[in-house]
């Protein structure tokens, strides 16, 4: 049935089909569908997007609609911002303009960037794409390209990340995701687009001796295998752009076939469903910095828009990550070697749906584990099925929630360095200033997630890292270590001597005498007798209780500065606390507290080969891919 | 085979905690539920030796429990408080009149004092009479404000030093969640805080911030406290319903995930120029506002006036009402 909305089916935006399918990332199909009544799109509903000719019949049989209130001469097709009835070419200019307004402001595209574009077939990356090769100017001398108003010459491309590989669906290989997105992409691959297709499970052969790789013949099921085979066909043949292949040949089956069973046993060692989404969606972003880096890209734009940003407001608040959490939602993120950008982060999903759909743009859906048929409940789920309840119950409450969020205070590295007054970033290529600037600007960062570390997570990874390991020690050890996975009993004692320590720190800072306190052997025998749990209740309250002065003073819990360690971390990783208790926690115990090693952007050894070679093809500066 | 308690493996676990998903016994939940709030009651040093502390009562599950554990801590581990019962009465006919009389039996089962204090007699209205004013439409709004106010004024009248509440876990991520969704910066930046206002008379606390409505339901229920619930018969916070179900949905996948919200909340750093409402004293009467006016005296001069619509309906844009603010303040009930 996922092949239902086919590329001739093109699912475009109808609410009876997309409900049950087209919704990538959970939010598109609902956000259509919850919202159908008031999208006034008339034709393609009732026939499946078949057909033309009901658009017209539909549009005469209203002859009682509204005009548009922007340009006053076309009847409204559809209701944007809320209320305002609009026509399809209003539509398409504002959306476009809020692009263009965003990529002016936060200076995302430059001239002479070579932009990548992830593209997932879905509504908004599909609106992107259209709208960033018009923004495209092909002009080769400065001349032409002044001439070219309102264009910047840059170079674009586009990568489908398949993720086939993790879908727990038997005998379901990409190939048929791979071929839609092909046919979707095949026109702008005509104007000078490149193409890239990577699997998931890419991921684990670069960067890795080839002696990891062999994997036993048969592992792998038949139609995977096949298409293994197919799968690592690029698009690079006869390309001038083309800047030397990285140094790796092409992955031969037998490899893909290992890099295969690795991620799925990785994936699967995490149980809780919430976390096996966000631990694909890391590998999906740094499977993209890799795509970006081989091909030599300077930029990575992704779809992600206001509904999906309001989607992860909310998810990251759920999953504790209140002090990350900004760095999630900007215009721009430069944690990875490559700078992500959002140009649609002002635009909401029901538009580009709708734009989509007027605009007869061809859209698909590629199942991925969080949506489709056999996503799980999770956090990540249930957040968009509320979303779109409160959204339904009174429109325009994904805009609160990113205004909400507008207030959180934003890292250094959601910005580009400011460029040189009166650089004009259209027709100039930043001169210096990219390369001056380091990627996470000084801010510590989680080995897994990337997410900027509170000062207390990194005294936990700097605490763990003191302990009597040697510079070569293995990171998932420590990590396994302190997500408990060592066995309660070890467990209990560093939570034990943590909670004390914060309780000597608060004694020593608080007036001695009346305060109500309790001596230290009282909060061992406790703490041991509620297993643990209590400590861990206690440790969350003296967080709390460290937090005090925050609202006074706004500042107790700023960014923290590069601690010494933290500039070699030699053989350590420093974890945050939602990655740790959520994603490391869950993965049952001691049964491989190692497995961290299999995330590729972790393995020293392997990846230090390929690490030189990138650096010497980078024109920026690179950022140490292991922290 | 008889499950026994993960915790103490002699006695026979009996339920499954809702916070850790443990199979423990009746004793070992007890021993567990009780160290918890101890343990955040000292790390957050909520009270001072000789604090006299008023506990907001309603009758509820909740308020119940705080009061039962606060008398249990207070002898077990010699806090050296004074306690006090503080109800509010509101006036609502087949409600507040059976939820007080739970109160009332209470002060003589835990032998703490009981102060009730009225809408009639602070404001002159009943909370029955508003309704029959406004409709059912806002009413909580006056009531939410009315309450909070009424219990400072008997707190005052206590002499109390600090005051305590029953908001359980689940409540604070509620709040914080609805913060979110409503924008509400100032709001959001505080809701998640164990006690507000530590620099005034008299700072209050949640020694429930970590407790989850499910185990002190359970709490209740096996200690066979005597607690009143039924819902207030004016109309349930229908907002507040979509996020108690979200919070709700959200534990059933990961227990952890209340617990996340909260500390989220903790961890949100609001950019210096986000605008922050100051902090003043209303000119009517006394009490802290945000305002010229506070949002109590504004409402009441509606009522008085004849003009109940003033100070909850949207004014934005045409201000007549004077100072009123916009926004319909969160209060938990």
């Amino acid at each position: 049935m996922a092949q239902a909305p086919g590329v001739n089916g093109l699912c475009g935006g109808t609410p009876a089909s997309c409900s049950s399918a087209c919704d990538r990332h959970g939010e598109e199909a609902r956000g259509m569908s919850a919202n159908g009544a008031s999208v006034r799109v008339t034709g393609d509903t009732s026939d499946g997007g078949g057909g033309g000719s009901g658009e017209t019949a539909a549009r005469e049989g209203a002859p009682a609609a509204p005009l548009c209130v922007k340009c006053r001469a076309a009847p409204a097709e559809v209701i944007a911002n809320q209320r305002e009835p609009y026509c399809g070419a209003c539509l398409r200019a504002s959306l476009l303009y809020k692009v263009k307004t965003a990529i002016n402001k936060h200076a995302l595209v430059q001239a002479h960037d070579a932009v990548l574009l992830a593209f997932s077939g879905g509504h908004s990356s599909t609106v992107l794409l259209h709208f960033l090769s018009e923004l495209q100017s092909h002009a080769t001398t400065p001349l032409a390209a002044a001439a070219d108003r309102g264009k910047t010459v840059f170079r674009l491309g586009l990568v489908f990340v398949s993720e086939a590989a993790v879908l727990s669906r038997p005998h379901y290989d990409g190939d048929a995701d791979v071929e839609r997105i092909r046919k979707l992409a095949a026109p702008f691959e005509k104007r000078g687009c490149r193409v890239h297709v990577v699997r998931l499970e890419e991921l684990f052969l670069k960067g890795r001796s080839q002696a990891h790789q062999a994997a036993p013949e048969g592992t792998m099921p038949r139609g995977s295998q096949d298409s293994a085979t197919k799968g690592v066909v690029r698009n690079d043949s006869g390309d001038q752009l083309e800047e030397g292949r990285p140094g790796y040949s092409v992955p031969h089956t037998d490899g893909l076939a290992g890099a295969w069973e690795r991620l799925r046993a990785m994936v699967a060692r995490v149980a809780d469903a919430t976390a096996q989404e966000d631990l694909v969606e890391m590998l999906r972003t740094e499977a993209l910095q890799q795509v970006a880096v081989e091909h030599g890209y300077t930029k990575i734009a992704t779809g992600v828009c206001a509904s999906r940003l309001a989607a992860e407001v909310l998810t990251g608040t759920v999953k504790g990550r209140g002090f990350s959490l900004p760095a999630d939602l900007q215009a721009v993120d430069r944690r990875r070697t490559v700078p992500v950008i959002a140009p649609l982060r002002d635009c909401v999903i029901k538009e580009l749906a709708t734009l989509c759909t007027l605009n007869r743009w061809p859209t698909t859906f590629v199942p991925s584990l969080d949506a489709g048929p056999t996503a799980r409940p999770s956090l990540n789920r249930l957040t968009q099925d509320f979303l779109t309840l409160i959204e339904d119950d009174l429109p325009g409450r994904t805009l609160t929630i990113l205004r909400t969020a507008g207030k959180l205070q934003p890292f250094p590295f959601n910005a580009f360095p400011a460029l040189p007054p009166g650089h004009r970033a259209r027709l100039q290529p930043a001169q210096g200033t990219e390369a001056a600037a380091e990627p996470a600007d000084g801010v510590n960062l989680c080995a897994l997630c990337r997410a900027p570390l509170t000062s207390a997570e990194v005294q936990d990874g700097g605490a763990g890292e003191r302990g009597a390991r040697g510079p070569e020690s293995e990171p998932g050890q420590r990590l396994g270590a302190d997500a408990g996975d060592g066995g309660n009993e070890g467990r209990d004692t560093a939570e034990q001597a943590r909670a004390e320590q914060a309780e000597e720190r608060r004694g020593a800072a608080a007036p001695a005498g009346d305060q109500l306190r309790e001596n230290g052997a009282e909060v061992g025998s406790t703490g041991g007798e509620s297993d643990g749990r209590g400590v861990e209740v206690a440790s969350v309250g003296h967080e709390a209780s460290n937090g005090d002065s925050r609202g006074s003073s706004g500042a107790g819990r700023g960014v923290v500065p590069p601690g010494p360690q933290s500039e070699a971390r030699p053989g350590g990783v420093a974890c945050c606390r939602s990655c740790r208790e959520q994603v490391l926690g869950g993965t049952g115990g001691t049964a491989n507290p190692a497995w961290l090693h299999d995330l590729p952007w972790l393995d020293r050894a392997g990846g230090r080969a390929a690490e030189e070679a990138r650096r010497d093809r980078m024109r920026n500066k690179i950022q140490d891919f292991l922290l | 085979m008889v499950r026994k308690c993960v915790l103490c493996d002699e006695r026979r676990a009996v339920l499954r905690r809702p916070k850790t998903h443990q199979q423990v016994c009746k004793d070992c939940f007890f021993a567990a539920f009780e160290d918890e709030v101890h343990r955040t009651i000292i790390d957050n040093r909520l009270f001072k030796r000789g604090d006299r502390v008023a506990i907001g009562a309603s009758g509820g599950k909740d308020s119940t429990v705080l009061a039962y554990i606060m008398k249990l801590l207070n002898d077990r581990h010699g806090y050296g408080l004074d306690l006090f019962l503080l109800s509010i009465d509101e006036g609502i006919t087949g409600y507040r009149d059976d939820s007080l009389e739970t109160v009332k039996r209470n002060e003589e089962q835990y032998g703490i004092p009981l102060k009730i204090v009225s809408y009639k007699e602070l404001y002159g209205w009943t909370m029955d009479e508003i309704v029959r004013e406004i409709g059912r439409k806002n009413n909580c709004t006056f009531c939410g404000v009315f309450r909070r106010q009424a219990l400072d004024r008997g707190a005052a009248a206590l002499r109390a030093t600090k005051m305590v509440t029953g908001h359980n876990a689940d409540d604070v991520a509620e709040t914080v969640l609805l913060n979110i969704l409503r924008g509400d910066i100032a709001r959001l930046s505080r809701c998640a805080a164990i006690s507000t206002g530590d620099d005034g008379a008299l700072p209050r606390s949640k020694p429930f911030k970590y407790t989850y409505e499910k185990e002190i339901v359970m709490y209740a229920y096996f200690k066979k406290l005597d607690y009143f619930s039924t819902e207030c018969i004016y109309s349930p916070n229908a907002y507040r319903g979509f996020a108690r179900e979200y919070v709700k949905d959200l534990e059933a996948i990961r227990p952890q995930a209340i617990l996340d919200i909260i500390r989220s909340a903790e961890e949100f750093r609001f950019s210096l120029t986000a605008k922050m409402p100051e902090q003043g004293t209303c000119e009517r009467c006394g009490y802290i506002s945000s305002q010229r006016w506070c949002k109590a005296c504004v409402l009441l001069e509606g009522l008085n006036k004849g003009l109940p619509q003033l100070g909850v309906s949207k004014s934005r844009g045409s201000a007549k009402a004077p100072s009123a603010s916009s926004r319909t303040p969160i209060f938990l009930a």
